[in-house]
């Protein structure tokens, strides 16, 4: 029993109730409590994945009911990395929205709500990476999606309302998609301890377990954004303010990444949807892509290859075996920071250059090196360059893909290889014009036109285009980006890493005999 | 365990209402469907736990029959309480939408509309239409002003004849402040920020005191570069599409400007304050355009409507086009009577203002408060150039 493990859900809690109590005063102190307490996560967060490491999974019943009668919280190799990755992305847009927030403060951000909102999201998703049953899994991202909610429509702009709207009613609808999953599962075989549904499951009729396999994979893809059910997020999250967007791109669709790693590693094991998976990991794929390519907003592309690149990751979960989900376990956590990196730095871009969109930019290589460098070695990482990580975690997956050696596998790596190149042609397109031609000026009627029927679209005023950029903000993405690179410079103990949490995901032994010790047998 | 067939359907049958309500595009009904839903998952996860039986409490002297299983229940509850919390903040979404559209219904995504549409030729079909319109309303003007010089001179050849034959004579000031409402109000629909009044006389007054305007004697500048001067102070439009192509349209103007600003501002300006409104129209383009949608009823949705509908488009079916032809009509006639002038340029203005709600569109929207801006008979010539853009000529 590791008492730590209540300690990371229950703390941003307690901090949100105490900054709301404390509402719009004492903004230092504010704050000092956000980074406080996502200082303190991140150290925990650390110390139990070394636990995880070389202990094996920790776990912690909650009120001291046994497993399958209480709730059960359980850190296993991979539960903790992604904790830990998630918590430092965290930590990082906190101190670049506290930038933003201290250049800019205002009635369209109000700084009292998003910092317990932003708060209460990360206790959703820590509780979601730590729930050792389906239902305290439901509840983690039902806590995460309703701070999401408030937090994509900040300020109340039309704009973000519609945005919002239709984010919400998707996420609605994926939630009642899982509690029908939950109840399926729960009539099948009586538990909801998903130890003990590993053992349960296997007994089921084949029928059910399949029924109840796509009921969760359909949930968790709404969340993760694979492509026949992605296209709430190329329209929603541009919109949200950048350190927003830069959270939500870099975890809430991985904790559906993570669902999926769950419920078919533990859940489901045996591949049987393979075949499907394949072919949803290739839709997204090249359909993310395409829709990258052309996009002349910044944000709105890297949505677009956001939905892309999830695609390589259920590539790995569909593989399934032991190479292809450590592989894809590094690529989801590269790829978190990256993704958030790239998010901070088109914020960045916004602010220096007054637009998000390529038609109005130019000339940035030179006014703003800075932020430069900041978007292009994410861009490069993203677009698989050697020898950053994103060339290291896309090799994984083409070699596991190429030894797994069947047709459709093939065609896939194919597949991965055009979309890497895809990706690159399209982050090239936004470092071309956005950076590198001269600062481009259309004809005055062009320009006006376009901004009007932006400032329509947007309805809100355009971000204040402002030569000197916060110190937080340009820090945070540092920051951030000196995280994706750890990754690039650490590759070799990471990989290492990622391939012993996959050893763990495909043979749960070990997690089944941590939560329930007493009961080798199932009961 | 059994199931309970009956439940289970129910069950299933509320959810298929609830998906239903959630296809709707009213906010409100979407709410409405959520709730259903949410029901209609509750009665299935209630099914789960079998048969019914006694409650799930622990103590001596209770009956032996089997009890109800607890969990489905608390699952249950869980599930209600989220489901409400969800539904009162997209409450909270569709009101606070509302105050800004007047209804509640969810919008289109732009981005997904201009990608269906081909943004490139879409834009480029805009801007063809609007220089068309342009160039139009270009003419329009012209032949107005013509009409309004014309207008003028006979009027001061008529007081001129008036003062010879009786130079004592006081009746000219009646005349001067009804002579100018006919021309100026044609005119100053163009550049007033101010006015949505319909009271013309008086609102003229207001402006600029009718000495300091129809002097006879005094070298005023030809009115046509004092429409001229008038109209980039007016600001009404806070186009600035419209007021950079016309700079560059007609560079012959600009020199005539500086000579006429501070009376102009002033001017602009004191009509300017009578209303809020146009006070704030007079500020930056980009102000005009989000107050447009913040404040007028055709905002956020029609603003998104008009930037993806051509310009053409709205003016073909605006009824500040048809206030337009009327005060094209006007203008010209305008030799026929200032008193006719005022009732056109009224009725005219009167259709501008109910255009400028409607068609609140934040482009066109300004062209609409442009039409509402204009004071009596003013409309006349801002309508003509009525929809699309410019006003600010």
């Amino acid at each position: 029993m590791n008492e730590l493990l209540p300690i990371p859900v229950v703390l941003p809690m307690l901090a949100a109730g105490i900054k709301i109590i404390l509402g719009p005063r004492h903004p230092a102190l504010q704050r000092f409590i956000s980074v406080s307490v996502l200082s303190a996560v991140l150290v925990i967060a650390v110390v139990l994945l070394i636990q995880a490491d070389r202990y094996g999974p920790q776990t912690a019943q909650l009120g001291a009911w046994p497993a399958p009668i209480g709730i059960t919280l359980v850190a296993d190799r991979l539960s903790a990395m992604m904790l830990v990755v998630s918590v430092a992305v965290g930590l990082g847009v906190m101190i670049y929205a506290i930038g933003q927030d201290m250049a800019d403060q205002g009635p369209v951000t109000p700084l009292s709500v998003f910092h317990p909102t932003y708060l209460l999201m990360f206790a959703g998703v820590i509780d979601s990476y730590l729930a050792g049953d389906l239902f305290n899994l439901f509840v983690g991202f039902e806590i995460m999606l309703l701070a999401s909610y408030v937090l994509i429509t900040l300020g109340g702009t039309p704009a973000r309302l519609r945005a919002g709207t239709t984010y919400i009613i998707v996420a609605l609808l994926s939630s009642m998609l899982f509690l029908i999953a939950i109840a399926v599962l729960y009539a099948a075989t009586g538990t909801l301890n998903m130890a003990q549904l590993a053992e349960r499951i296997a007994d089921l009729p084949d029928g059910v377990a399949r029924l109840a396999e796509v009921m969760l994979l359909t949930a968790f893809g709404v969340k993760a954004a694979v492509f026949p059910l992605s296209m709430w997020l190329p329209d929603s999250y541009p919109t949200a303010p950048a350190p927003v967007t830069a959270v939500f791109a870099g975890l809430l669709t991985k904790v559906g990444i993570y669902g999926v790693l769950r419920a078919e590693t533990l859940l489901f094991p045996g591949g049987h949807l393979r075949v499907p998976l394949l072919v949803i990991a290739f839709a997204s794929m090249i359909v993310g892509v395409l829709g990258a390519m052309v996009q002349v907003d910044i944000k709105r592309l890297l949505s677009f290859t956001l939905v892309s690149h999830i695609g390589y990751m259920v590539f790995g979960v569909a593989v399934g075996s032991v190479a292809a989900i450590a592989a894809t376990v590094f690529y989801v956590l590269h790829h978190i920071t990256i993704q958030t990196a790239l998010f901070l730095a088109s914020g960045l871009i916004e602010r220096r250059g007054g637009s998000a969109s390529l038609e109005r930019l130019g000339g940035l290589a030179r006014t703003a090196p800075l932020i430069g460098v900041l978007f292009f070695i994410p861009a490069m990482n993203l677009g698989g360059i050697p020898p950053l990580s994103g060339f290291l975690g896309k090799l994984g997956l083409l070699r596991a893909g190429l030894e797994d050696g069947g047709v459709l596998t093939l065609v896939l790596v194919g597949a991965a290889v055009v979309t890497s190149l895809l990706t690159l042609y399209s982050l090239v397109k936004v470092w071309n014009q956005a950076f590198w031609r001269a600062p481009h000026a259309p004809p005055a009627e062009e320009r006006a036109e376009d901004a009007e029927e932006d400032a329509e679209a947007a309805e809100e005023e355009p971000p204040p285009a402002s030569p000197r950029l916060p110190a937080g903000m340009v820090g945070a993405t540092i920051g951030m980006v000196a995280v994706s690179l750890a990754f690039t410079v650490w590759g070799g103990p990471l990989v290492a890493l990622a391939g012993r949490a996959a050893d763990e995901l495909v043979a749960p032994d070990d997690y089944v005999a941590a939560v329930r010790p007493q009961d080798p047998g199932g009961a | 365990m059994t199931v309970s067939i009956v439940l289970a359907l129910t069950g299933g049958l509320i959810i298929a209402c609830g998906i239903v309500m959630l296809l709707e595009r009213s906010l409100t009904r979407l709410v409405v469907g959520t709730f259903v839903l949410g029901n209609g998952v509750n009665l299935l996860i209630l099914s789960v736990g079998g048969p019914a039986g006694r409650s799930p409490i622990t103590s001596d002297g209770v009956s032996d029959r089997p009890m109800n299983d607890p969990l489905p229940q608390a699952m249950i509850l869980t599930a209600i309480v989220i489901a409400l919390a969800s539904a009162a903040f997209v409450l909270s979404i569709a009101y606070r939408g509302g105050r800004f559209t007047g209804d509640d219904e969810v919008r289109d995504d732009i981005e997904d509309r201009r990608v269906t549409r081909g943004d490139h030729e879409l834009r480029s079909q805009v801007r063809a239409q609007r220089r068309e319109f342009r160039a139009w309303s270009r003419q329009q003007r012209r032949r107005i002003r013509r009409a309004r010089r014309d207008l003028r001179a006979d009027i001061r050849e008529e007081r001129r004849r008036r003062a010879l034959d009786d130079p004592a004579r006081t009746e000219d000031a009646p005349d001067t402040n009804n002579a100018p409402v006919a021309p100026d109000a044609v005119r100053d629909g163009d550049g007033a920020p101010a006015s949505p009044d319909t009271t013309g006389g008086a609102h003229v007054a207001d402006r600029t005191p009718p000495a300091e305007r129809y002097d006879p004697s005094a070298d005023e500048p030809p009115p046509a570069s004092r429409i001229v001067t008038e109209s980039p102070e007016g600001t009404v439009e806070g186009t600035m599409t419209d007021r950079a192509d016309d700079h560059t349209a007609h560079p012959a103007r600009p020199p005539v400007h500086p000579a006429e600003n501070p009376n102009d501002d002033a001017a602009a300006e004191s009509a300017a304050t009578d209303k809020g409104a146009a006070g704030r129209a007079e500020g930056a383009s980009d102000e005009a355009a989000a107050e447009s949608t913040v404040t007028d009823e055709g905002t956020a949705g029609g603003a998104e409507g008009a930037s993806d509908d051509a310009g053409a488009e709205s003016t073909a079916t605006d009824p500040g086009a048809a206030g337009g032809a009327e005060g094209a009509e006007t203008g010209e006639a305008g030799g026929r009577a200032e008193g006719a002038g005022d009732d056109a340029g009224v009725e005219s203005e009167g259709t501008g203002e109910g255009a400028g709600g409607p068609a609140g569109e934040a482009g066109e929207g300004k062209r609409g408060r442009a039409g509402t801006g204009d004071d009596a008979g003013g409309a006349g010539g801002s309508s003509g150039d009525g929809g699309p853009s410019e006003d600010g000529r």
